[in-house]
């Protein structure tokens, strides 16, 4: 059944079946998008449960404007960035009184390191946490582009229309983003080295 | 080519998105360059850390738990707009009613005793009568 039909039985009889049937269809799709932003599980399904709730308690004033993938994708990223914004706010006023988490986990793996050296998984371990730590470091749109090109290999037309942006600037903003992510990996090679 | 600028095509190369001459041009520096080859095996791990994070699956339960939250919100939304109101507008009219019938006991209370002691003072007065003698000469009787 098409997108449009089933919104329209949510919209007008509240038909749980029809929501049940969007969220299996979308449900990888918006995980995906927020794995990108917090490489967590829990994080993720949390986002995945916010997005489609929103859905459910504005669905009597829902129109369909545009593809609602577009708009599903748009509100994911949207809170994305919200919900990291308000866990960097948290970070910075926990990190007044402890170091922060990652950096913590990063420690503590090396002292395991210490203990038995595993070389490789620590070796991994280090470039994930500087993987996400550059990713998120990056500038907003460089950002979102970036993680939906990549993690949802959405084509440079889909993101120009989820960001609502031209086709050029996407490109643009994809490349910029891809050398930043190249700087700060490089810093990686050098911590590993030192 | 130094091995700056080809640090900057590193990630491009790693993705396969270069023209072949600059693709050439990497291959051949980093086949002397154990720096660059260094880095660009550190994109490469990246990217298969992201390719990993890919494969991870939401939760199956993902549509139970979505209308169990739903159902909890709107039982919140019945406590916030119906029972809230009703409960405070309960605890004001008991407040209400206590804070009357407490008045009411206390003032008759005051009544009581302020009755009680014109009583004891008309008593004490029929006995100061009975023994001929007034209550100030009592006072400077007892003393002296």
């Amino acid at each position: 059944m098409p997108d449009f039909e089933l919104i329209k039985k949510i919209n007008q009889n509240d038909d749980q079946e029809a929501f049940k049937t969007i969220i299996e269809k979308y449900k990888q799709l918006v995980f995906g998008i927020a794995i990108g932003f917090f490489h967590d599980n829990e994080t993720a399904n949390d986002i995945v449960q916010d997005v489609f709730i929103k859905f459910w308690q504005i669905r009597k004033d829902f129109e369909l404007k545009s593809k609602f993938s577009t708009w599903l994708y748009k509100v994911t990223t949207n809170h994305c960035v919200n919900v990291q914004r308000r866990k960097k706010i948290i970070t910075a006023f926990s990190f007044l009184s402890s170091k922060n988490s990652e950096d913590k986990n990063l420690e503590q793996k090396l002292l395991q390191n210490t203990k038995m050296p595993e070389k490789d998984s620590f070796r991994e371990e280090h470039i994930k946490n500087a993987l996400n730590k550059a990713i998120n470091s990056l500038p907003k749109r460089q950002r979102i582009a970036f993680i939906l090109n990549k993690y949802q290999n959405f084509s440079y037309k889909d993101i120009s229309e989820i960001m609502d942006l031209s086709v050029s600037s996407v490109e643009s903003l994809l490349h910029r983003a891809k050398t930043n992510l190249q700087e700060k990996l490089s810093d990686t090679y050098k911590n590993l080295n030192n | 080519m130094d091995c700056k600028n080809i640090s900057k095509k590193l990630i491009f190369y790693a993705e396969n998105n270069l023209p072949e001459q600059d693709k050439k041009l990497v291959e051949k520096h980093i086949s002397s360059c154990n720096k660059c080859k260094q880095e660009l095996l550190i994109i490469q791990q990246a990217f298969g850390i992201i390719n990993d994070e890919k494969n991870l699956q939401v939760n199956p339960y993902i549509y139970t738990r979505i209308m169990a939250k739903t159902e909890q919100k709107n039982t919140s939304k019945i406590i916030k707009y119906v029972f809230r109101p009703v409960a405070v507008s309960m605890i004001i009219l008991m407040g209400i009613w206590f804070g009357h019938k407490a008045s009411d006991i206390y003032f008759k209370n005051q009544e009581n005793n302020i009755l009680t002691e014109e009583q004891q003072f008309t008593e004490q007065n029929e006995i100061y009568v009975v023994n001929d003698i007034s209550y100030e000469d009592y006072y400077f009787i007892t003393n002296q």
